[in-house]
């Protein structure tokens, strides 16, 4: 296919930043919706969390708690996350 | 219900206590499951060879990375890890835990028993890919390995710290001369580790009762990953012998390894290799796989005394088809190797076990760890048996042969026929010196060919009982002085009756 390079070049800017805003995209998930005061003290203990581009999740089977995604880290503080790993520690 | 209110409380204040500080994983997804590979998305700050774990517990190992995704080697059941399915990286880099109480076990390839006899201690944790030893570090090879076998021993002879190939075709006595060398360091305070890769369990099962039989199992450490485990097991059992082996090196002592087959290895990683599509070459082998072998082999050496002295030897094996040492693997090991023993399935369907084609084998660095008095007496039989060669095809042309042709034929036949060795019986240097000897200086010319085997048991015997003074007082001399040449050839004659 015949295609204008700048085209192109623009094409692959675009799929770059694309890209990037998918890797930097933050997913917190929560049992419960959370209102301003539970976002406030997640953004003050995690400061390096960027505040634009993030994505609420509610997810009751976590029971407590957060799980926050970045890109492919993952920070798990929910109560389901520690019964898994307390369950792997005494089995 | 005071009681429960003042417990919560309790919790409360611990948990206010607690400064928990939150770990952050790298976690992917699963996106395809292929035999022994699993493609991965996500993980995208995990490096090269980490270990991540699945949903199920089961490990995995990266062994390739891509824009955006990731190759994971599974090391056990990949059946039960579906699409979907989440991995989290470990951090850590693939490490097999070692220590002395390994020695007398059978583990697999990430050090978990296969013997039924529980986990062993560990002391350390040796990872699997290491850089071999530099030159700064290393010293030439300069103590014999005494396989016990005779044709070896004094014609191919092997030191310690060096890489020797046994290469032959199916059914040749490959394994028979690995595992006699491994009986053979009962006395020799070296500690073997068989490494058995894509081999019948079957196979490895009789190996190791026949190491116990032979009491050669109190230095022997096995390592199998067998044809009906992962590709990823196999391709990892020789690193993780060899990891072994570098433990027990690094504390200097002298340690032996034999890798049972390479081939069926190259397999493994070919057969990992297409499945990452990474591109074939020739044979559909990858093109690393020259890589493959030789950063493996490297890693044997000795080790100079101010580093601590211990050696590694290895002693790789190879399966030819139809003799062919010319094919893709067997021509890489050989150059990468210092030196081959070559088995000939002619030779051994005529009776001449082991079968060692004596002409085409070299060992390139033995020759100055042999010790003096070996290289004393079988200095001759290396002429013997070359001129023996080159007339043996030429006399078949001629009726009429000269006195001294028809002498150093009858020489050669002799020494082939006492090259000759039973299974699983090696031998002493004293009894090596002493029947090497005998042939050397001609005092069996005389012996009809079938009563060779007979003459050596008996002289042999003989020299135990009674010659054992003698016999000691050589070794120890490293050499054979006048008067126990005359001694010897006493019980040499007496034994000719």
């Amino acid at each position: 296919m015949k295609i204008d390079p700048s085209i192109k070049k623009d094409l692959e800017k675009r799929l770059k930043e694309d890209l990037a805003s998918r890797k930097s995209q933050v997913t917190i998930v929560s049992a419960y919706k959370l209102n301003s005061t539970d976002t406030a003290s997640i953004f003050k203990k995690f400061s390096t969390l960027k505040k634009s581009n993030i994505k609420y999740v509610v997810d009751e089977t976590i029971i407590a708690g957060y799980i926050i995604k970045v890109g492919s880290k993952v920070v798990d503080i929910s109560v389901k996350g520690q019964l898994e790993s307390f369950k792997n520690l005494i089995i | 219900m005071k009681l429960i209110d003042e417990y919560l409380k309790d919790i409360e204040r611990e948990i206010k206590k607690q400064k928990k500080s939150v770990a952050t994983t790298e976690v992917g997804t699963v996106e395809e499951v292929k035999d022994g590979v699993v493609i991965l998305e996500g993980l995208d700050n995990v490096s090269y060879g980490e270990l991540v774990e699945f949903e199920n517990k089961v490990v995995g190992y990266v062994v390739d990375m891509s824009e955006d995704k990731v190759g994971v080697i599974v090391l056990g059941d990949y059946l039960t890890i579906g699409s979907g399915s989440k991995a989290q990286a470990l951090g850590i880099t693939l490490s097999i835990p070692v220590s002395d109480a390994v020695i007398g076990r059978v583990v697999d390839s990430i050090g978990t028993p296969l013997d039924g006899k529980g986990k062993y201690k560990a002391d350390k944790y040796y990872p699997l890919e290491k850089l071999a030893p530099g030159v700064v570090k290393r010293t030439p090879v300069n103590v014999p390995l005494q396989t016990g076998i005779k044709a070896i021993d004094a014609l191919i002879p092997i030191g310690r710290g060096q890489r020797e190939l046994i290469i032959g075709d199916r059914g040749t006595g490959k394994t028979t001369i690995a595992v006699d060398t491994i009986i053979n360091q009962r006395k020799e305070n070296v500690i073997c580790i068989y490494c058995a890769v894509g081999q019948k369990n079957s196979k490895v099962a009789n190996t190791i009762a026949l190491l116990e039989k032979k009491d050669a199992m109190k230095h022997t450490i096995i390592v199998s990953a067998g044809a009906a485990d992962s590709v990823a097991m196999q391709y990892l059992a020789p690193y993780a012998a060899t990891a072994l082996g570098e433990y027990f090196m690094d504390k200097g002592k002298d340690v032996l390894v034999v890798y049972d087959d390479l081939t069926k290895h190259a397999w493994a990683y070919r057969q990992i290799s297409l499945i990452l599509r990474r591109p074939a070459g020739r044979e559909a082998y990858p093109g690393d796989v020259f890589y493959l072998h030789s950063r493996l082999l490297e890693r044997a050496c000795r080790v100079d005394k101010k580093y601590g002295g211990g050696s590694l030897t290895a002693l790789p094996i190879i399966e030819t088809l139809e003799g062919d040492v010319s094919a893709y693997i067997p021509t890489n090991v050989i150059s990468i190797t210092d030196g081959q023993i070559i088995l000939d399935s002619d030779l051994f369907n005529s009776g001449i076990r082991p079968a060692v084609n004596v002409g085409l084998s070299v060992s390139r660095v033995g020759g100055t760890a042999q010790r003096k008095i070996m290289k004393q007496v079988a200095g001759k039989l290396k002429l013997d048996l070359a001129q023996y060669r080159e007339l043996a095809a030429f006399s078949q042309f001629e009726s009429e042969l000269d006195e001294d042709t028809k002498k150093l034929l009858n020489r050669g036949a002799k020494v082939t026929q006492i090259l000759k060795q039973k299974k699983n019986h090696p031998y002493d240097l004293e009894n090596q010196v002493a029947i090497i000897w005998a042939i050397t200086k001609g005092h069996l010319d005389e012996l009809p060919l079938n009563k060779i085997e007979e003459f050596e048991e008996k002289y042999l015997q003989d020299l135990k009982d009674s010659g054992k003074k003698l016999m000691e007082r050589i070794i120890k001399n490293n050499e054979v002085n006048e008067k126990d040449e005359k001694e010897l050839k006493k019980f040499i004659t007496s034994n000719l009756e």
